[in-house]
């Protein structure tokens, strides 16, 4: 292998526009879906035939593999910029929307029987008891959908992206530059590293009233 | 210690509540079943596991639903305000919120003065004050239910339930939170419901025994013991009376 390439490469704009891109989808995707899958989540905890009608579909819908979604993204939306969105959507909002909603249906029952006893209103309720329980369960939601939405993000580049780090690596690799492709891989790991690095430290700070900050 | 007639605090009439699966009754855990717990007394429930001794107490703490009956609470005018403590066997304390805010909070909750002098004093009271600022994690078993005991105390509750707080605890700690439940006891008054299934721990601390048993069986007897009951010479006579009854 030859290292001076790679070297030389880590000199050009060319792959940190690519970088860019890939973390701008990312950070689109990942944050659409936190959004709504917190939403949804007290939507369905909140309201019971809701989630009667809607927790069924998504349970249909979930076990869809990413790349199973790449067409439909192709047929739904206007760009190639958007289905890339799309799958980065997907592939963080199922993992996140499960572990949130399976959250809420495990708070501890004493927990609510203190926001019964004390007689919170439904506002207090959310605040002081129902919100700070959950926490360290969004926190986990946040470090599977990171990497989900990072494997999309990839995944989707390399099929029909004309930017970023996955078409990257992938335009490297029909050209044979095994060198650039190795680069490519390397900074695939060490950015999903350092996003899961970052939930993590967070985490640890916001979570300091739990054992060891897991 | 403050004389008070016997009027009754918590009357629970012709309750009936089942356990169900979807539509199902699995168990009924009581059928028409009636009782009455006399104010500024210490009521101790006894039964085997699963007789429905934590329901009871949840249904008469408002957290449980039952299919027909009601609950008095005679002496207490205004229903909207929390007259109410319970601690519970765990997660008595936020674990969110450390010592302090633990006791900032039930007292807030409960519209009661919690400036941090009070909430000191309170802490200083039950030798709690060096793990002020400790979260519930850092505390031992023991310390927590102290501080909820503490928590529960300070809110100034008319009915203080106790769904078996002590049966986690070692003798040494359940002897030194007994102390300070009846220290606290003889000076407030409260009417105290406590569920256990120590049949030692309800002679010692029980005023009346309510024995729950299968099939709906209820007994009430009310405690000859004066305090401290475990020193009396009738008390493992008494012990085998209520052996005798709830057999």
């Amino acid at each position: 292998m030859n290292f001076q390439i790679i070297v030389e490469e880590l000199q050009t704009t060319n792959l940190y526009t690519n970088i860019l891109a890939s973390l701008k989808n990312v950070l689109v995707g990942f944050s659409a879906a936190f959004i709504i899958a917190i939403i949804l989540a007290f939507l369905l905890y909140e309201f019971k035939v809701l989630d009667k009608i809607v927790y069924p579909i998504i349970e249909l819908l979930r076990p869809i593999p990413n790349a199973g979604w790449v067409p439909v993204a192709i047929i739904m939306c206007a760009t190639m910029e958007q289905s890339i969105l799309f799958i980065t959507f997907v592939g963080a909002f199922f993992p996140m929307f499960l572990n949130i909603y399976r959250s809420l249906d495990n708070i501890p029952v004493n927990y609510l029987s203190i926001a019964k006893l004390y007689k919170l209103d439904r506002k207090e309720k959310y605040i002081k008891i129902i919100i700070p329980s959950i926490l360290p369960s969004v926190f986990t939601a946040m470090m599977l959908g990171i990497s989900g939405a990072w494997l999309s993000v990839i995944m989707a580049e390399m099929i029909s992206g004309k930017v970023g780090l996955g078409y990257y690596t992938w335009k490297n690799y029909t050209l044979l530059c095994y060198e650039k492709v190795f680069l490519g891989i390397v900074l695939m790991g060490l950015l999903g590293a350092c996003f899961s690095l970052i939930i993590a430290t967070i985490s640890k700070k916001t979570l300091h009233w739990v054992r060891n900050g897991e | 210690m403050k004389k008070k007639k016997n009027t009754i605090a918590v009357k629970v009439n012709n309750l009936s509540k089942d356990y169900k699966n979807g539509k199902r009754v699995k168990k009924k855990v009581f059928d028409n079943f009636n009782a009455e717990f006399e104010s500024g007394k210490i009521h101790c429930v006894l039964g085997v596991s699963g007789c429905g001794k934590s329901t009871l107490l949840r249904i008469i703490a408002g957290l449980e639903e039952y299919e027909s009956g009601n609950i008095e609470f005679p002496e207490i005018e205004k229903k909207d305000d929390i007259f109410i403590s319970m601690i519970l066997q765990e997660n008595n304390l936020l674990p969110w919120l450390t010592v302090y805010q633990n006791i900032e909070f039930a007292l807030k909750s409960c519209k009661l003065e919690h400036t941090e002098e009070v909430i000191d004093k309170i802490l200083e009271k039950h030798n709690l004050l060096e793990f002020k600022t400790f979260y519930p994690y850092e505390l031992s078993v023991g310390l927590k239910q102290k501080v909820a005991l503490c928590k529960a105390i300070n809110t100034k509750p008319k009915i203080i339930l106790l769904d078996e707080p002590f049966c986690a605890l070692d003798f040494i700690s359940k002897e030194n939170i007994h102390d300070i439940f009846l220290k606290e006891f003889r000076k407030e008054q409260f009417t105290s419901i406590l569920s256990t299934h120590y049949l030692e721990e309800a002679v010692k601390l029980g005023d009346y025994i309510h024995l729950l048993g299968k099939n709906n069986k209820y007994i009430k007897v009310e405690n000859p013991l004066k305090y401290p009951r475990e020193k009396d010479k009738g008390y493992h006579e008494f012990l085998e009376h209520i052996k005798d009854l709830y057999n």
